[in-house]
Formats: C-alpha cells, structure tokens, sequence
C-alpha cells in the first residue's frame, strides 16, 4: 500500500513538473506547446551528456541541463515563437515543427538505443518505511520535486516578477495597461517552464530511462492533465497532476501499465462532462 | 411612450457588484448619454442592455417586450443594435463587405438559400443597392474597395455605425464612445451623423461616452453613474450643476494621481 | 426582367469563361493521371493526397466559421468504422454505407456539440482531444469494433453503373471524384452568402451577433458539414486499406491536418490543397536526395514548417494567390462578386 502511495507521490511529482510548464505556457502567451515533450527528452538527454560523457555530478548534471534547455528555449521563444504569440494555430505548428526537429536529432545523434543513468551512490539502495521497500532514488524525485514544485509557488506569490507573472496570465491586456512588459514575462515563463520540464526529464532518466521517443506519452498526459485541471491554472494542474499521477500508480498494481492510460482518459471524460473548463479553469478566453 | 425599461438591473462578476440595482428609461426618440468616471459600469450597462451578458437580477424591456437575457442577434433582429468600441469592424473585408455583412437581416432566407442561393439573384442586387445608398450617405462610395482595417479610424467609426444602422430598421442604436479618440474635426462630424440619426431617421440613441463636451452637447438627458449606481440624471444644465456629479469625478481624478 | 436578367448571366458567363475553362482543363489534367502514371508507389501517393484534402478541407470549413475541434481524425474514424460495420457485417451496399459513414459522422458531430459547444475556444478544442481520446479508448476496447487489431477484409465498392472496383486505378478515380466532389462545395460555399456570413463570423463573431447573424447556427453548420465529409473520407478510407484499426486514427492524423491546414492557409477555400499537395511533394521530394537518410527528414519539414510559416503566417495561399495579381497589375479590374474573394 504505501508502495504504491509512494509512487504516486514519485509520479505526480514527475507530471507535476511536466504540467506546470505546459500551463505557464499556454498562460502568458496563449500557445500549446506540442513540443513540450521534447523538452522533457532534452533535459535527460542533457543530464547523460553531463553525466556519462562529462563525468559530473548528477546533481550538478541535473541543473546545468535545467540551465541550458531554459536557455535554449528563451532564445527559441524569442526569434520564433514571439510573432505567433496569441496566434494559437500557426504557433501550434511551429511547436509542431520544433517537436520534428528535436526528436529527430537525438534519434540522429544519440541512436534509438535506451540510455540511462544513475544518481549517485548513495541514493543506490532502499529504506523501509511503513512496511515498504522504498528506493532511495525515489524518495530523492520526490524531495526534489517538492522543491522543485515549492520554488515555483513561492516565486509565483511572493516575488514580483511572480506576481506580474500571475497578472499576465489572468489578462494580458490589463497586465500590459500596468506596465509589465510582456517580452520579459514570455521569456521567464518559458525559461522557467522548460527548465522544469527538463528536470522532470532528468528525474526520469535517472528513474527509468532516455530515448527520443519519451517525450510523445509525457505529452498526452500532460494535455490530458490540463484537460482535468484547467488551462491556465496553477493549482489546477498541480492536482490534476496528483490525480493522473495517483491513478497510474495504482491501476499500473492491480491492473497492469496498460489500462493506466486508458483509466486516465476515462477521468478526463468524467471531469469534463461535469465541470467542462476543468476543475479550476480560468473564466475567460 | 418608453421604448426602453430597465428596472433593477443588476450584474455581479464574481464577488465584484459592477451595476446595481439601475432603473433607467427612454423615450422614443431622444438622445441619452450615459457616463460616469471609470470603472463605473457604463459599459456593463450597455453590455447587458444588448445581449453581450446576461444579468444577475433585473429586466430589461424593449418597445414592451421583456428582452432581458436574451442573445445579442435575438435583441439586434427585434430593433436593438450597437457599436463597438474596439472590435468594430470586419477588418480584412472591404467597406462594401462590411456594410452587406450588416444587411444580413434584410436577407430573410433560409439556410438552404443560403448554401445554395438559386432564388436570390434579384435579392442581391437590392442589397447591392441599399449597400451603395448607404456607403454614399457616409460619404464612402469612394472607398468601397478599400480594406475597412486600412480606413482612418474615423471612418471606421463611421463604418460601425453604419453596419449597426444598416439592419432591418433598427428602432434604437446604442453607441459605445462613438467618439473617444477623436479630433475635433471628426468629432463634429460624428455628433452631426448622430444628430441626423434621431432627426432623419428617428432613432433612439443611447450613447457612452467620456468625451464631456459632446455628451453636454448632443444629449438631451444625461444619466451619471458611479460604481455600478445611478447617481444623478436630468438634462444636461441639471447635470453640470449637479454637486454629486462633481464629487464623483473630482474624487476618481484625486485617486488617480 | 426575364430578357435583362438572362442578358446579364450570359455575359457574366462569357468572362467568366477563362477561369471555367482552366478549371476544366485542370479536371481533365487529373482525370488523366493514371495514363501517365503507372507506378503504384506514385499513385498511392496521389490516393493519399486526394483523402487528405476532403479531411483537411472538412476540418478548414468549420475553422472558418469559429469552430477549431482537435478531432477531425476521428470523425474519419467514425466513417471508416461506420462503412467498414456495414458492409462486413451487415452485407449492406457500398455506396450506402458510404453515404451512411458520411450522415454518422455529421450525427456525432451534433451529438459532440451539443454538448461541448457552450465551452469557449480553446477549452473546446482540449474538448473534442478529450472525446478523441475517448473514442479510440471504444475502439481499442470493445471486441465490436475489433480491439486493437480493428476491422479486416472490407470490401471494395459494389460494382456501379457497369464499373467495377478494386483496382488501384479504380480506388485513383473513386478517391478523384470524391475529392473534387468535396471542393466544389467548398467552393460554392465560399461563394454563397452561407460562405460570406462564415466569414464575417470567424473575423469577428460579436459584430455579426450585433447584425442579427445566429452565429452559433452557422458555425454548427460548417462544423456538421464539415465532419460529414471527414466521414466520406473515412468511408473510402476503410475500402481503400481494406482493413482499419484505432492506430490509423491517432494524434499523427491530426498533426498533420492542422500543418496541410495551416501551411496552405486556412483563410483560402483552396489552402487545403495547396497545403497538401506541397507538404507531399517536399516529402517525397527528399527520397530522391542521394544518399538520403529518411531519419533526418523530419528535421527538414520542421525547419521547412518554420521558415513557411515565419515568411506567410498566412499560409502559402497567400503567395500563390496574388500570383494572378501580378499579370492583372495594369488594368483595373472592377469586382463583381458580391461576397468578394477576399481569400487572402
């Protein structure tokens, strides 16, 4: 039992990551990112880079790839995405284009073959904890998912860039009337999105595994968590992510990793047909 | 005769009250200028009136009918139709689209008409013709090619107007700041166009304005509002010399600063 | 009135006689494809162009009057499981299934709007994802629809008016009419006031409202007619495969709708085509690069995608439709058309 609570904790935190970008995104600048998956790959790809190649620290590994992919997108946002802003449908197939390109690198570059890596020695190994077996490397993804996860809430509240943040995503107009500039917020928001993203990414490559192809089933469950938790919502998402994440670890216990997606969909249904904006979707658009 | 009633109107947003309980009258024919500092809850008066919200609590009646909470094209088909202030226009469309876009009313089809439009040839080349009447009136026979975004905005001001007049003999027009931004030569135009509105064509208008020296000029009766309340109402003299009136947008300009 | 008026059509007629006559040249130009073509692989190709047109036109019609689903690639489904179930189950004839597969898809579409359509744009796109994702979930799991492995041995068209099919060749000259059947009314919507209105709504839909336009019966319109063609194609689809299953109607199908759609322009009655034809021909353009390592081809369709959709956010339709513009740049040509042309 507290095994399967504990890797829905791991999971949610992992979607968690994963979801916030996509609704940052999506809130300043009113763009889907179809490539956000990309990003999620890029980060793992990223942390073996550091890791396998360079020999670092995971950790550090870990926040040099959060660095790079933030940086890599904030340029990217700024020389392509920045002329489609609130255009939803061009800057939906220029996400489209980027997922392409991205993907199709690594397969080029890196081969198809899994890849993976470690954390560090001391986090190989378990601790029991309420009668269950608990690796260490999970119990490290969920503190650094809280972490993680905390540093964005605090930062969204308390600082100002947060703040305008927040206003800019409720209505940009008004937002810009008070003189928050838009270019800076877009280029923070996506920085800050895409370095999560990674993180969730780096987090899974030390989990599970690194491939090209690992972007594309983080992505249907991010649209899927979105779709439970309300576009453009924070808190929305977060327990979006906590649901989706919950219902994959236990139907992948009982019933096998099969049915998860399929019981996930499901929930989305059921959450749209009650509340149709999602749980805590945001009034207008 | 009161063409227009609006009896304890009331629209809340959230938690936010932005009218309040609002009675408000016109009679057929007269100018009315509804104004009020901002964030006052003129244009969400003038956007329940029309159709764009629905109100939280209130009625709304038009040439006797209760039209309250009804859709925007309903309201409009009935003899109720209004301007926009941003959002005026079809931009991409050339002015004469834009003004046969507005005599969509006239073409009283059906859907299978529409798709297919065998019956109609003759049909057209009436609205072709109301279509040139009207751009003519407006002085925009000339430019009847031109992308309407293209237009100065004055004529594009003109132009909503006239997508909003050209409807099936609108009974009443609401104006939303027809002319905020506006220099003062197409200022005079415009509230001679208005003027010709209510004399020529018998129009009821209702207007929302921040610009003080048309409304005091073109309205018969003035209605002030402050935070969602009515605060005075009576012609424009009353008006001037109306002491609320005075604090209310004496009070807004010191907290502005 | 009679003589004036038939006076006048002959000679809208007659100037219009030079686009009428390219278009039927055009028509003939395809009609003679399989002369000139007599490789499978070329033709498979051009099949699979001419039902991605009616797909991506279907998807552009309902764009255009406001309505953005994400799940036109399962009202093809819908079609292509309606025909497959009645004909391989029900022994029912072809062309009536087909037309069936069409009437299914516009139903659910109907079905799927009433409910959803009170939400707001972007929150009904993620809406039909959602009734996508539901749909596949059906097909993937009910032993009714085949499972995973979907419906097999579905037959071609019953032999009709003394021709037969089966051939590939025959499957070109279906999937021809079928695709210029679908353009056409496309295009005479465009031209109708249906059209026009459509228009009108999807520049902005609160002056239309102001006007007294029913904005939401006109967009459902496009929207049903629009999956009723989905549906066809599906119809046809499922004959031309011979066998379907969910994986043929995932999330691919609709990536690359909306990049036909969006790269060939979405204001354009003709962008699907446009946005079709040149996507396939940059795709098969790059096997015949030597040496070509089909693994870096997407990298090329994203930088292509890119720098398109940089250069005309539009679509391509507006490049290849000011073309005629630059012979007509002398003279001063009066517009005619009520509802203008105003696909840019």
């Amino acid at each position: 039992m507290a095994q399967i609570i504990a890797n829905g904790i791991m999971l949610s935190f992992l979607f968690v990551l994963f979801a916030l970008g996509l609704s940052l995104i999506f809130g300043i600048m009113r763009v889907i990112n179809f490539a956000h998956g990309e990003v999620y790959m890029l980060g793992a790809y990223g942390v073996w880079l550091f890791t396998d190649i360079l020999n670092l620290n995971f950790f550090l590994g870990m926040v040099i790839s959060m660095l790079a992919v933030g940086l890599l997108w904030v340029i990217l946002e700024r020389f392509i995405l920045k002329p489609f802003r609130g255009n939803l449908l061009p800057a939906a197939i220029v996400t489209l284009g980027l997922l392409w390109i991205f993907q199709a690198t690594m397969l080029v570059t890196a081969g198809s073959a899994n890849k993976s890596v470690d954390f560090p020695q001391i986090f190989q190994g378990t601790v029991s904890l309420a009668g269950a077996t608990l690796s260490l490397e999970r119990i490290c993804t969920i503190v650094i998912g809280v972490i993680l996860t905390v540093a964005l809430l605090l930062f969204l509240s308390k600082a100002k860039a947060g703040r305008a943040m927040r206003a800019a995503t409720q209505n940009p107009d008004a937002a810009r009337l008070m003189g928050v500039n838009i270019d800076l917020m877009s280029s923070l928001a996506i920085g800050i999105s895409c370095a999560l993203a990674a993180a969730g990414g780096v987090l899974a490559g030390g989990l599970f595994y690194i491939n090209p192809y690992m972007g594309g089933p983080q992505l249907l469950m991010g649209f899927v968590i979105i779709i439970i938790g309300g576009l453009g919502s924070i808190p929305g998402t977060i327990i979006a992510a906590f649901i989706v994440g919950f219902i994959n670890s236990i139907t992948t216990s009982y019933l096998g990793s099969n049915y998860a997606g399929m019981l996930v969909f499901l929930a989305a249904i059921v959450v749209l047909l009650i509340r149709p904006k999602g749980l805590l979707g945001i009034e207008e658009m | 005769m009161a063409i227009l009633q609006v009896k304890g109107l009331t629209k809340e947003f959230g938690g936010l009250v932005a009218v309040d309980h609002l009675d408000l009258e016109m009679n057929k024919g007269e100018i009315l200028g509804l104004i009020g500092p901002n964030g006052a809850g003129k244009s969400t008066v003038f956007n329940v009136i029309s159709g764009y919200f629905k109100p939280s609590a209130g009625k709304v009646f038009f040439k006797g009918e209760d039209i309250t909470g009804l859709r925007m094209d309903k309201i409009a088909s009935i003899g109720l139709v209004r301007t926009f202030q941003h959002t005026l226009l079809y931009s991409d469309l050339t002015v004469r689209e834009n003004v046969l876009a507005g005599l969509h009313l006239h073409y009283k089809s059906g859907l299978f008409d529409a798709l297919f439009g065998f019956r109609t040839a003759h049909k057209r080349t009436e609205l072709e013709r109301r279509a040139t009447e009207l751009m003519e009136v407006l002085g925009l026979a000339t430019r009847s090619n031109e992308r309407s975004g293209d237009l100065p905005h004055g004529y594009q001001r003109l132009l909503g107007m006239a997508i909003a007049l050209s409807s099936n003999n609108p009974d009443m027009i609401m104006l939303d700041e027809p002319v905020t931004g506006m220099n003062a030569e197409e200022t005079a135009s415009t509230m001679s166009m208005i003027r010709r509105i209510k004399q020529e064509m018998g129009i009821t208008v209702l207007l929302v304005e921040h610009n003080m020296k048309a409304v005091m000029e073109l309205c018969e009766r003035i209605i002030v509002l402050n935070y969602g309340k009515k605060i005075a109402e009576g012609s424009p003299k009353e008006i001037r010399q109306n002491i609320a009136v005075i604090e209310a947008y004496l009070g807004t300009k010191a907290n502005a600063t | 009135m009679r003589p004036v008026q038939s006076g006048l059509k002959v000679i809208t007629a007659l100037r219009f006689n030079s686009k009428l006559l390219i278009a039927i040249a055009i028509l003939i130009l395809l009609f003679l494809i399989p002369t000139f073509v007599s490789s499978s692989y070329y033709l498979r190709i051009t099949i699979n162009m001419l039902y991605m047109i009616m797909l991506v036109a279907g998807f552009r019609l309902a764009l255009s009057g406001g309505v953005f689903t994400m799940a036109p690639q399962v009202f093809f489904g819908i079609g292509a499981y309606t025909l497959a179930l009645f004909v391989t189950r029900l022994n029912w004839n072809w062309w009536l299934s087909a037309l069936l597969a069409g009437v299914f898809a516009a139903a659910s579409a109907a079905i799927i709007g009433r409910i959803l359509l009170r939400l707001k744009g972007i929150f009904f796109a993620i809406s039909t994802l959602a009734f996508a994702f539901v749909l596949l979930l059906i097909w993937r799991t009910f032993p009714f629809f085949g499972r995973f492995s979907g419906i097999f041995d579905i037959p071609a068209p019953n032999t009709i008016f003394g021709l037969e099919f089966g051939s590939l060749v025959s499957y070109f000259y279906l999937a021809l009419v079928l695709a210029v059947i679908t353009m056409l009314v496309m295009y005479r919507i465009e031209k109708s006031r249906f059209g026009f209105m459509l228009r009108c709504i999807g520049l902005n839909a609160d002056l239309a409202r102001s006007s007294g336009v029913n904005v939401m019966l006109y967009s459902i319109a496009a929207f049903y007619i629009g999956c009723f063609f989905a549906g066809i194609a599906g119809a046809f689809f499922a004959s031309y495969q011979g066998s379907i299953q969910p994986a043929s109607f995932e999330f691919n199908v609709l990536m690359l709708i909306l990049l036909y759609a969006v790269i060939g322009g979405v204001h354009s009655v003709w962008g699907p085509v446009y946005g079709v034809v040149i996507m396939t021909a940059i795709t098969t353009g790059l096997t015949y690069i030597p040496h070509y390592d089909p693994k870096i081809g997407p990298i090329i369709l994203g930088v292509t995608l890119i720098v398109v959709m940089l250069r005309f956010p539009r679509g391509i339709s507006t490049l290849l439709e000011s073309i005629p513009g630059w012979f007509r740049k002398a003279s001063r040509k009066k517009d005619n058309e009520p509802y203008g042309n105003t696909s840019s």
